[in-house]
């Protein structure tokens, strides 16, 4: 009965830090949640990194490529392809990128960054990366 | 344009029966003598020299259905046209190379396992197809192919005027090599900097493109590009001396230059051109076979061709 009262304070914590913006990227766990999560083997970076929603995350990826000056913003669509939609080459995926990984907070290596060639994969890689935030 | 109705007529050309039948065939390409052991051959297309649509029928022709695909499912006309030159361009460059033998339409593709284009050649009885290696690059205005005989070759197109979204030296930092951020620290001029950003992506990805192992089997980090004075030392700032020749070496192993690849660097067409190729070892190194030789060619497929080598076309070159 314990647990269940600890996770029920768990998910009222995990519900409110969701109803605050985006900007404070990293929402510190209580020291409830650390504990609990300790006891079960889970390291807290894993607990501080909880993977996105997806569609929210589509709609941050979405605007944060409408943004770049080199795409026609009507083009845009959740299954649009770099090349094939926007015509844009490496350099310009290189930028587009970089711009992700501002937006997530985190670093994509090269080797996966070769493949966001389009806004697909571009969600799907970064919805199922617990680091994005 | 006319052309583009064939979007929704696809099935036809899956469908030979169906086919409108061709007036005529398109007439020959002028056959071209191979590119030398130490030659890269350049042709380049510029994309809005070209607007009598029947001509891009013509060129749609030459196509495999795959590649007409492909064509079409490019997101509108522009992007279209720019895919339809760049797959004939490869076809009707190496076609010349063949003496009369084979048709831009004969010739078939595939990808080796990093997957770089290359020619797939059929066996034929009585005839050596020529072993050529190509690679292309475009943008928006330009479509170029190189060619070599036997060789790797990478190239790369970027137009001069190219603007980037974000600071030249942030991008720097993420994907260039410390050597090369110290490098563009010396430039004090922001358009300096801005073009010579430039010039080191384009070395880059030739060089990736030579290799034919994609952009995460070598990736940008782990080998630097720069100029070397002709007296041995690294060339820095605003100060070129004589002859300076662009090396490559791995970061793990400064100072050992890889010398299996030789670089070309230039303006061609108000775009800076990078060329890499693998340096001809079955002929052992003289002189002349430290630099990379060009040829380069202006050609609209079928209207007409014309060698620029020695004409302003080819601007500042730099090996």
């Amino acid at each position: 009965m314990a647990a269940a009262a600890a996770r029920s304070a768990l998910l009222k914590h995990l519900r409110l830090t969701a109803a605050f913006p985006a900007s404070p990227r990293r929402a510190a766990p209580l020291f409830f949640a650390q504990v609990l999560l300790r006891r079960r083997g889970f390291s807290t970076d894993e607990a501080r990194g909880t993977f996105l929603d997806k569609s929210e995350v589509a709609d941050r990826v979405i605007t944060v490529v409408k943004n770049f000056q080199k795409v026609d913003p009507s083009k845009v669509t959740p299954n649009a392809h770099f090349q094939k939609d926007f015509g844009l080459d490496s350099l310009d995926t290189v930028e587009i990128v970089m711009a992700l990984e501002e937006e997530f907070g985190f670093e994509i290596p090269d080797n996966e960054a070769d493949k966001i060639d389009s806004i697909n994969v571009a969600v799907d890689f970064i919805a199922s990366h617990p680091q994005a935030k | 344009m006319f052309w583009l109705l064939r979007r929704n007529m696809l099935p036809l050309y899956l469908n030979s029966v169906a086919r409108r039948p061709f007036a005529s065939s398109p007439p020959p390409l002028p056959p071209a003598p191979l590119p030398c052991p130490r030659e890269t051959h350049i042709w380049y297309v510029v994309p809005d020299e070209l607007k009598d649509a029947s001509r891009l029928n013509q060129y749609m022709e030459l196509l495999s259905p795959c590649e007409r695909q492909s064509v079409l499912r490019m997101n509108g006309e522009r992007l279209q046209k720019g895919a339809l030159l760049a797959r004939t361009l490869v076809r009707t460059t190496l076609a010349r190379y063949t003496d009369g033998r084979l048709s831009p339409k004969s010739f078939k593709f595939r990808k080796n396992r990093f997957g770089k284009p290359e020619v797939e050649w059929d066996n034929y009885d009585l005839w050596a197809p020529p072993p050529l290696q190509f690679n292309i690059s475009h943008t928006s205005t330009m479509i170029a192919c190189g060619v070599t005989l036997d060789l790797p070759i990478g190239i790369d197109i970027e137009e001069k005027q190219r603007k980037t979204s974000n600071d030249i030296l942030s991008l720097a930092h993420r994907y260039f090599t410390s050597v090369e951020v110290a490098y563009l620290k010396t430039l004090a001029d922001p358009e300096c900097r801005q073009s010579e950003f430039i010039r080191l992506w384009t070395l880059k990805e030739a060089y990736v493109k030579a290799l034919g192992r994609g952009f995460s089997g070598a990736p940008f980090k782990d080998f630097t590009i720069r100029l070397e004075a002709s007296n041995g030392k690294q060339v820095t700032g605003e100060s070129k001396s004589d002859g300076p020749s662009i090396v490559v070496e791995a970061v793990d192993d400064p100072g050992i230059l890889m010398n299996r690849w030789k670089f070309a660097f230039f303006e061609l067409n108000s775009h800076y051109t990078a060329v890499c190729m693998e340096r001809d070892v079955k002929n052992p190194a003289d002189g002349e076979n430290n630099s990379l030789k060009l040829k380069v060619w202006r050609t609209l497929p079928f209207v007409e061709d014309e060698c620029v080598t020695e004409t302003d076309a080819v601007k500042n070159i730099i090996r």
